[in-house]
């Protein structure tokens, strides 16, 4: 059932939004945008089971798939704070079933904030032979803010599963993110975490993903790419652990420095069965002068050209 | 009529002068090529003029436009002008074709891209959301460079060896942009070895270890190929076959 709301508060969180906001105004695509605690808007599709729970500083949110629905559009979410401070609390429970296949994309819109703590927890659990693809991209002001991102997310990824989950922050300041994320990964399931992040001023950028290949040939791939300048600092911690037969993973960052900002990639890998096999991969350094030199004969400035190479870098294809 | 001047350019690095002494001069609107072995400074003069940071300490003056430019960074001479197509050009993940494009022009107009695109023989449909990264051949990305150029539309492009890494095909297309650059009026600073593409350029002249010897026309420049470098005593004979030096003096 579909329940738009055409107010101010509906228009302003469309308003601020790039790519997506002709997905949230299309009736043939299933969404959800919470402003801090209250539902703006919701159009559900045959298939999904939403109840939202308006708690005083957020809400908790129930996504049921049922068994056997492949959804062909990916389902939007938007949480939103046009408040300029506050706290909003969101607590989320993904539940697949078997041999569903659903894509969610969520979007963070942050961009009047000034104080604003966003404060998630997001429990998943994918039923056999399903895949679920998660997408979170934040919209943050570009100004200095006092802004706070804490996620936690728990992926249980069943027999055969499939589940990637990539997180991203390339515009506007950041602020201060801390986030964690694990999978745990049953026999011939898939994980893949992503990472994309461009830190500048003064933001604080923590990152802890996880993925534990408990299955026989259960497979994960761990990704960053994260960009700081001015004096940003990042520190990324990827763990993947590989317990059952054949399992199979990769370990990889990229982290690009510039001014006084500062990166630190801390990866670790474990293998306690002589089967499995998991690799790891580490870059840090400046953007490449000759890609910049090369730019700027165009009349850019250093700071326009290394821009424009950190966005691409950035850019998930 | 004067559009560049390098007088006396010397540059010392690592304790040695890889410019010993280049003087030379170029006029508005022609290709003028600067011609010599492997290693005899000819990149040096594009990475000293274009003002590549650790090529910018130099004795000697760079004149353009009548004013000199020594204390002018990249980004400074690219917007009174000057721009380089590098022997190697660099990638870049995640860009898109049309979005290095509209760097060049500053906004987005199809019929220019698609235009810019095919007088360097690429498709504009094939191309043009393709990323300009490793998926792309060099001579690829060397065509897709030249056509940003070609947008950029400067009053002087360095051309440092545009035939190197090209097939022969795509060399005709590059040697089309030459003509191109030339009907426009954009200056050319040619820098090569190969003398199939010196015959494109007007005039030039010869460096050999730091130092411009000989300032002319073409057919003045590769008289002095049969002969050995004063300074080094390099064969010029031996670098260039016979019969092309043959073939350029009868016009060919």
């Amino acid at each position: 059932m579909a329940k738009i709301y055409a107010n101010d508060i509906f228009e302003k969180i469309l308003s601020t939004l790039e790519d997506e906001k002709d997905a949230f105004l299309n009736r043939d695509i299933a969404h959800l945008i919470i402003n801090k605690n209250k539902v703006i808007s919701s159009n559900l599709v045959y298939g999904i089971r939403v109840e939202v729970e308006e708690i005083d500083n957020g809400a908790n949110v129930l996504l049921e798939i049922e068994d056997n629905v492949k959804m062909e559009m990916p389902i939007f979410v938007c949480f939103a704070m046009i408040h300029q401070k506050g706290l909003q609390e969101v607590r989320t429970n993904v539940k697949l079933g078997n041999n569903s296949h659903v894509s969610l994309i969520s979007i963070c819109n942050f961009v009047d904030g000034n104080e604003i703590l966003h404060d998630s927890y997001t429990d998943i659990e994918l039923g056999e032979n399903s895949s679920y693809r998660y997408f979170e991209r934040h919209y943050h002001p570009n100004v200095s803010s006092e802004i706070t991102i804490k996620a936690k997310t728990l992926a249980k990824v069943g027999y055969n599963a499939y589940y990637k989950n990539e997180f991203e922050i390339t515009k506007g300041l950041i602020g201060s993110v801390d986030l964690e994320s694990e999978a745990i990964v049953e026999d011939y399931g898939v994980v893949e975490l992503g990472m994309y992040m461009y830190g500048r001023e003064n933001d604080k950028i923590k990152v802890k993903e996880k993925g534990l290949l408990k299955g026989n040939y259960s497979r994960g791939f761990l990704y960053s790419k994260i960009a700081v300048k001015d004096q940003a600092e990042a520190d990324i911690y990827s763990d993947l652990i590989a317990t059952g037969k054949y399992a199979k993973g990769h370990v990889d960052c990229t982290e690009i420095v510039k001014d006084q900002g500062r990166a630190r990639a801390i990866p670790i890998i474990e293998v306690r069965d002589p089967t499995s096999h998991i690799t790891h991969e580490a870059a840090l350094g400046s953007v490449d002068s000759k890609e910049l030199q090369t730019l700027m004969a165009k009349g850019l400035t250093e700071d326009e050209a290394t821009d424009i190479i950190i966005q691409g870098i950035l850019r998930r294809k | 009529m004067e559009l560049l001047k390098f007088k006396d350019v010397r540059l010392e690095k690592e304790g040695k002068y890889i410019l010993q002494r280049v003087n030379f001069s170029i006029n508005r609107g022609e290709i003028y090529a600067i011609v010599g072995k492997n290693g005899a400074g000819k990149s040096t003069i594009a990475y000293t003029l274009m003002g590549i940071p650790s090529y910018r300490d130099i004795d000697g003056k760079i004149i353009f436009e009548g004013k000199e430019i020594n204390n002018l960074d990249i980004t400074q001479r690219a917007n009174l002008g000057i721009t380089l197509l590098w022997q190697e050009p660099v990638r870049y993940e995640g860009i898109k074709v049309k979005e290095y494009l509209k760097l060049s022009l500053k906004k987005e107009d199809e019929e220019k891209f698609k235009e810019a695109l095919e007088l360097v023989g690429l498709n504009y449909r094939s191309y043009i959301d393709r990323y300009v990264d490793n998926s792309l051949s060099g001579g690829e990305r060397k065509r897709i460079e030249l056509a940003a150029i070609y947008l950029l539309n400067p009053k002087l492009v360095i051309l440092d060896e545009p035939d190197s890494g090209i097939d022969i095909e795509a060399i005709n297309y590059i040697f089309n942009m030459l003509n191109i650059f030339k009907q426009k009026g954009t200056t050319v600073l040619l820098i090569t070895h190969s003398l199939e593409v010196l015959k494109r350029a007007d005039r030039g002249t010869l460096i050999c270890c730091g130092v411009s010897y000989i300032e002319g026309d073409i057919n003045r420049l590769t008289e002095y190929f049969g002969t050995k470098c004063p300074y080094c005593e390099v064969d010029y004979s031996k670098i260039l076959a016979k019969e092309e030096i043959l073939n350029l003096k009868k016009g060919d």
